[in-house]
């Protein structure tokens, strides 16, 4: 498998959008798109085909859970690994995340520096996998 | 009847008796009188007889000498001779002779005529009686012979010698005697010439017979009549009127023997007759011819018979006569004794009756009285006033008075509590004066007063008579409470008809105690209304239900008492709980009624209180969270009751519930604009965004560490949070100890760096393994490793060091900073607690760090110290249990030896084990792992089962299984764990809910592993072995040393054997001292301001004292130190000098221990 390059980043946010983008554009060299919604995010996932989805749980409209579920319908969306990016840090939470799909979950606040090396990270084991 | 026939028949009888015992009696006297009188008779008769013989002997003797005489007269015998010759021949010469012998025979005739001879004859032999030579006959008798004696003749002829007897010619009897007369020349052989006869009477002479006998006497003659009856003549008497008895044929009957009879003569005498018979010579029949008559006049004796008959008559007569009275005397007595029993018992009887009568008469009346108390008892009123007044109504009726009332006495205060009056004369709550009324004498008396009349009686002139003009009265005293009330009255104006008796006094007396028991229970109704009316208005204002539930044997539960607000949750009365209580069960939600019934059976049987939060469906629709607890008690029928409360949480749980949404929520909403924040700085910090100017350098940084600061205290935040709920899960997982150390100061080196302070690993342990969550110990170790790296100065090194100390693992993070100051050392880990403020803001730091990390270490069972000294730096040490888990080789070989151990000994060997399982398979399993590792394995499916074994035998260590069917395992644990024998019993938890357990137990429990199901061979193994090594205890020494090479060298030698504690500062062995009990203490005293000066002072204090080794420069004298046992000089010392000298120390020391023990028991 490749490496990865491609990450759509759904995040309401508008700060939180940029920073992680230029932690993984600038700090880690990968591609990334934005979206500030759920809805967005599932056009835009199908039709930029991204190699990595990043997710806020929390947002207006669809939420992350619901936004990933609606990604698992589409045919051209449904072998996107997701992964949850959220300031849900209780045990409960994360483990809940993982189990409705999740590929991990990425705590916020996050560490700009080694955002990119951590979802490199979770993608390699995953490739493990 | 019976009574009056049975004398009268006794009498008869009795007399009848009498009479024949004494007539019986007096024929035997007149028999006995007659045959004496008989025999006396008899013998007098007898002796006549013999005077007759007498007399006939003398007569008989006196023929035969006469005729021996006669015949040896010579002449005679010469003249004979010639008679005899000449005879036939010459009859002259016959006269002549006859002459001649007639003449010399007449002077002998003479003489014989004198003397009363009848014939004198001689004959010739050969010639019969009637022919005689001579005969010397008087000529008047002389025709009369008839030759009766030929008998005697031809006999004397005969026999030659002389022959007499009777001779009996049939006109006269005669005594005969016949001689021969022989040859005068031939002597007594010579030949016969002729006979002489001489004959005799009968007697001699009968009138000399009569005149000796003082008798009549009689010769007597047959007359005729066969031989047994002879007829008798009279030939010869004496005066008497014998003829005339023969004629009347009154002569006894004679045969033989001579007979007796008493006759009568007519001169009116009695005579006794006897007749002696005699027969003729020769006779052999001895036929009687002749006999002789005797009479004797026995008048007299006659005479006296009669008297004696009569005296015998009359003494028989006169004893029968005396017991005949004798015997009516004894009737008559015995009657009259008996009439007068009789008598007496009639009258006993009568008075007996009459009491009886009386008795009944008063039992009547008490029945009637008791009737009336019965229908009084029984009186059903609503409120106690009615009642009172209905019994009152009652008892006025039963003793026909028209007033009745009960009164309370107080003093002159009289009040009337309740009344009966026909005519409304006496109400409930009129009040008297005391004095007024005759209940002030019931008063006085403390007992029943009663009058019929009390003008007669003695009340004339009391106060109630004239002022109520009542006449007649009964009353008695009302107790309650043991002091007297008042007073139960019962007046009238009239006279009573009857006068009062003890029934009626009874009556009153009875109905005062029931009307004093009512009055008590009316006041204790009251006060209990009053209690319960408060206690129902505390109770309704009471948030929640308060109740009694209770459950019986059966296992029905029951709510004797619930407060109103069981409507409110339950939507039920208090009166339906109280029949049942399956409807409160019943409305708890499906999901927590399984929770609520086990905790209820689980404090019913262990009698430990109740608690439990659950939720119930009210019957509107809505779910409420309710929070319950009660205390058990338990009742003497078996039942349990519960008596505590129920309330409302539902708000307290939407709360809890928020309050969690909230924090979340919170942390969310901090967290979001963190990210922005603390991203945006790291990306510039981190470079990513081309270098900030210098200018701004530091300022981006302080903004930075500070939102790092912010995050960290909002996790910080919320681990406290989730600890302190108890809501953080634990993943336990068995793994070696030191990745997770390097890991964590890998970790956490970029922090240190900022502090440009480096970890140093001093001391490793790398097959030590340990019982964590990893994340967890992550945590304490970042925490520790941080607040080191923050507090040290810049180029020191943090030292990290990982030894075993024991059982134990002990981790140390040990900094060269400034220390913690003494006065914060209570308060370390406490939450938001920091040295000082300053510090807070130049180390950075939450002040959470620590109380997380304490809670953290103590969850995993471990514990967490310090000890420090300000300016001398920190050392915080975590210690966890330590997991002994021997190699594989290891392993496989020690099995094999056990194995080899257990088939020698044919039994398993060592330990022996309870497994505590209920499942079958499971604990098979768990027997066979046990045995194959040379345990003693036994098995208890149930708890019962268990505890069973536990008191039969004693057990090295359990495995136990939570979910049995009779109920948890932990309310064995508990169980296990109040008694003192298995306090420190070993237990390993084996069950799929060991976390849960272990939750709900918390770490209150020592001796205690937890092992999850599926349990790991491996796992089961160590937990065991490390349980089973952790007895006996092993000893603890604690070592005071400030130089780090003799520790080490200590350490080497002591801590394979025994627990060995190194203190390096004063503070740090005060700690120890505190948590720990040693056995010895072993104090460095070679540096001069070494540590172990200091504690020296501490040791008195000890409560356990312990041994005391000092190692010093020189060897100081124990006694300069006071309580010191062991001085060794430390230069030179090797190691084995120095074990050597511990185990002296800790071995002499448990000997004295063990003699102590031994001088106790």
């Amino acid at each position: 498998m490749q490496a990865l390059h491609r990450v759509l980043h759904v995040e309401d946010d508008p700060s939180i959008q940029e920073v992680a983008r230029i932690a993984l554009e600038v700090v880690g060299g990968m591609q990334v798109a934005s979206c500030d919604n759920g809805q967005a995010a599932l056009g835009k996932a199908a039709e930029w085909q991204p190699d990595l989805i990043l997710l806020d749980v929390m947002m207006p409209g669809i939420d992350g859970p619901t936004t990933l579920a609606r990604l698992r319908e589409q045919e051209t969306t449904r072998e996107i690994p997701v992964i949850f990016m959220t300031a849900k840090v209780q045990a409960n939470e994360i483990e809940h995340y993982r189990s409705i799909g999740g590929l991990d979950v990425v705590i916020k606040p996050f560490d700009p520096m080694t955002l990119a090396s951590q979802l490199r990270e979770i993608w390699e084991r995953m490739d493990e996998r | 009847m019976k009574v009056l026939r049975l004398p009268l028949l006794l009498i008869f009888l009795g007399s009848l008796l009498l009479a024949l015992f004494f007539g019986w009696m007096l024929v035997q006297a007149l028999h006995n009188d007659r045959e004496a009188f008989r025999r006396d008779l008899a013998f007098q008769s007898k002796e006549q007889g013999i005077t007759v013989s007498a007399a006939r002997a003398g007569l008989e003797r006196r023929v035969q000498v006469l005729a021996n005489t006669l015949a040896a007269d010579p002449v005679i015998r010469n003249l004979l001779l010639q008679a005899a010759r000449e005879m036939p021949t010459s009859p002259a010469r016959n006269a002549m002779l006859r002459d001649r012998l007639r003449a010399n025979l007449q002077p002998y005739w003479e003489a014989l005529r004198e003397s009363g001879a009848l014939e004198l004859n001689l004959f010739l032999p050969d010639a019969n009686d009637i022919d005689p030579l001579v005969s010397m006959d008087p000529p008047d008798t002389h025709e009369q012979h008839t030759g009766d004696s030929d008998y005697l003749l031809s006999r004397a002829q005969h026999l030659r010698t002389v022959v007499f007897g009777i001779e009996f010619d049939g006109q006269r009897a005669t005594t005969g005697g016949v001689a021969p007369v022989l040859h005068p020349d031939e002597g007594r052989d010579g030949s016969l010439v002729g006979l002489l006869e001489v004959e005799f009477g009968v007697v001699p002479n009968v009138e000399a017979l009569s005149h000796q006998l003082e008798s009549g006497v009689a010769i007597l003659l047959r007359a005729g009549g066969d031989d047994a009856t002879p007829r008798w003549r009279v030939s010869e008497s004496s005066a008497g009127p014998i003829a005339q008895w023969l004629d009347q044929q009154q002569a006894p009957r004679v045969a033989t023997q001579s007979a007796w009879r008493v006759v009568k003569g007519d001169d009116g005498h009695g005579y006794l007759l006897t007749l002696v018979p005699l027969s003729q010579a020769g006779d052999v029949m001895q036929r009687p011819v002749t006999a002789v008559a005797i009479w004797k006049d026995i008048s007299l004796q006659l005479k006296q018979r009669d008297e004696l008959v009569m005296a015998t008559w009359l003494r028989w007569g006169l004893a029968w006569l005396i017991a005949e009275a004798c015997l009516l005397l004894l009737l008559w007595g015995t009657r009259r004794v008996t009439r007068e029993t009789m008598l007496a018992h009639q009258q006993r009887l009568e008075r007996q009756k009459r009491s009886l009568v009386g008795l009944n008469q008063s039992l009547e009346a008490q029945k009637e009285a008791l009737q009336t108390l019965n229908d009084i008892a029984a009186l059903q009123e609503t409120s106690f006033p009615l009642l009172v007044e209905r019994a009152l109504q009652a008892g006025a009726a039963h003793l026909d008075m028209p007033y009745a009332i009960a009164n309370r006495i107080d003093g002159e205060e009289y009040i009337i509590q309740a009344a009966y009056s026909p005519d409304g004369r006496f109400v409930r709550g009129q009040t008297l004066k005391t004095s007024d009324t005759f209940c002030s004498a019931v008063v006085a008396r403390s007992d029943v007063v009663a009058f019929t009349d009390a003008d007669t009686q003695g009340w004339s002139d009391h106060r109630c008579r004239l002022l109520f003009g009542l006449k007649s009265y009964i009353g008695a005293p009302i107790w309650v409470h043991g002091q007297r009330f008042g007073a139960l009255s019962f007046s009238s104006e009239q006279i009573r008809g009857r006068p009062f008796d003890e029934a009626d006094r009874e009556f009153v007396r009875l109905l005062a105690r029931w009307v004093g028991a009512t009055l008590m229970r009316w006041q204790e109704v009251e006060a209990r209304d009053e209690m319960a009316g408060r206690l129902a208005k505390i109770a309704s204002q009471t948030p929640g239900m308060i109740y009694q539930y209770r459950v019986d044997n059966a296992g029905n539960g029951t709510f004797p008492y619930a407060s109103e607000a069981i409507r409110t949750f339950y939507g039920i009365s208090p009166e339906q709980a109280a029949q049942d209580a399956s409807m409160v069960i019943e409305a708890i939600v499906e999901e927590d009624r399984g929770k609520v019934i086990e905790s209820i059976r689980e404090s019913r049987e262990n009698l430990t209180p109740w608690h439990c939060e659950y939720r119930i469906q009210h019957p509107d629709g809505h779910v409420l969270w309710l929070a319950g607890q009660s205390i058990p008690e338990r009742e003497p029928d078996g039942a349990t009751l519960w008596h505590g409360f129920v309330h409302d949480v539902t708000e307290r749980k939407r709360s809890e519930r928020l309050k969690t949404e909230f924090i979340s929520t919170v942390s969310h909403e901090l967290r979001t604009p963190l990210t922005s924040i603390s991203g945006s700085l790291g990306l510039i910090q981190g470079g990513a965004l081309g270098t900030p100017p210098e200018s701004m350098r530091a300022m981006l940084s302080v903004a930075h560490s500070n939102a790092q600061r912010l995050i960290m205290l909002i996790n910080d935040l919320l681990d406290m949070e989730k600890l302190v709920a108890g809501k953080m899960t634990f993943q336990m997982q068995e793994q070696p100890l030191m990745p997770l150390i390097d890991q964590a100061i890998e970790a956490n080196q970029a922090y240190a760096d900022q502090f440009r302070v480096h970890y140093v690993i001093t001391e490793r342990l790398d097959e030590a393994e340990v019982n964590v969550d990893a994340m967890r110990l992550q945590q304490v170790l970042s925490n520790l490793l941080s607040n080191a790296a923050k507090f040290s100065p810049p180029d020191m090194q943090v030292e990290v060091r990982v030894e075993a100390i024991g059982e134990r693992l002990r981790v140390s993070v040990i900094d060269h900073g400034p220390g913690i100051p003494e006065a914060f050392h209570e308060r370390i880990f406490q939450k938001f607690s920091q040295a000082d403020g300053s510090s807070t803001r130049k180390q950075g730091g939450t002040g959470l760090g620590l109380a997380i990390t304490r809670e953290l270490v103590e969850r995993m069972r471990g514990s967490i110290s310090f000890f420090s000294e300000e300016g001398q730096g920190a050392c915080f040490f975590f210690e966890l249990p330590r997991l002994v888990r021997p190699d594989a080789a290891e392993r496989a070989a020690l099995t094999e030896r056990l194995a080899g151990q257990a088939e020698e000994a044919g039994v398993a060997p060592g330990a022996r084990l309870l497994i505590v399982e209920d499942d079958p398979d499971t604990a098979l399993l768990l027997a066979i792992l046990i045995r194959r590792w040379g345990y003693q394995a036994e098995v208890a499916h149930t708890l019962e089962e268990a505890l069973g074994w536990i008191e039969r035998r004693s057990f090295d260590a359990i495995t136990l299984d939570l979910m049995l069917p009779d109920g948890s395992g932990l309310t064995l644990l508990r169980q296990l764990r109040e008694q003192p024998e298995t306090r420190d019993l070993p237990v390993l938890v084996v069950s799929a809910i060991a976390e849960e357990g272990q939750l709900e137990i918390g770490g209150q429990l020592n001796a205690v592993d937890w092992l999850a199901k599926p349990f790991d061979e491996r796992r089961l193994a160590h937990a065991l072995k490390g349980s089973l090594n952790g007895r006996p205890q092993r000893e603890r020494i604690m070592h005071v040393e400030s130089d780090v090479e003799l520790t080490r060298r200590v350490a080497g030698q002591v801590a394979a054997s025994m627990t060995l504690d190194v203190a390096r500062s004063v503070a740090e062995a005060r700690y120890l001292l505190d948590s720990n009990d040693y056995g010895l203490i072993s104090l460095d005293l070679t540096a001069p301001q070494g540590p172990g000066w200091e504690i020296i002072p501490l040791l008195s204090q000890l409560p356990r004292h312990p041994a005391v080794i000092i190692l010093s420069e020189q060897a100081l004298a124990p006694t300069l130190l006071g309580r010191v046992d062991t001085a060794i000089a430390r230069p030179g010392l090797s190691a084995e000098e120095l074990r050597e000298a511990f185990d002296r120390q800790l071995h002499g020391r448990r000997c004295d221990d063990d003699k102590d023990t031994q001088g106790d028991s």
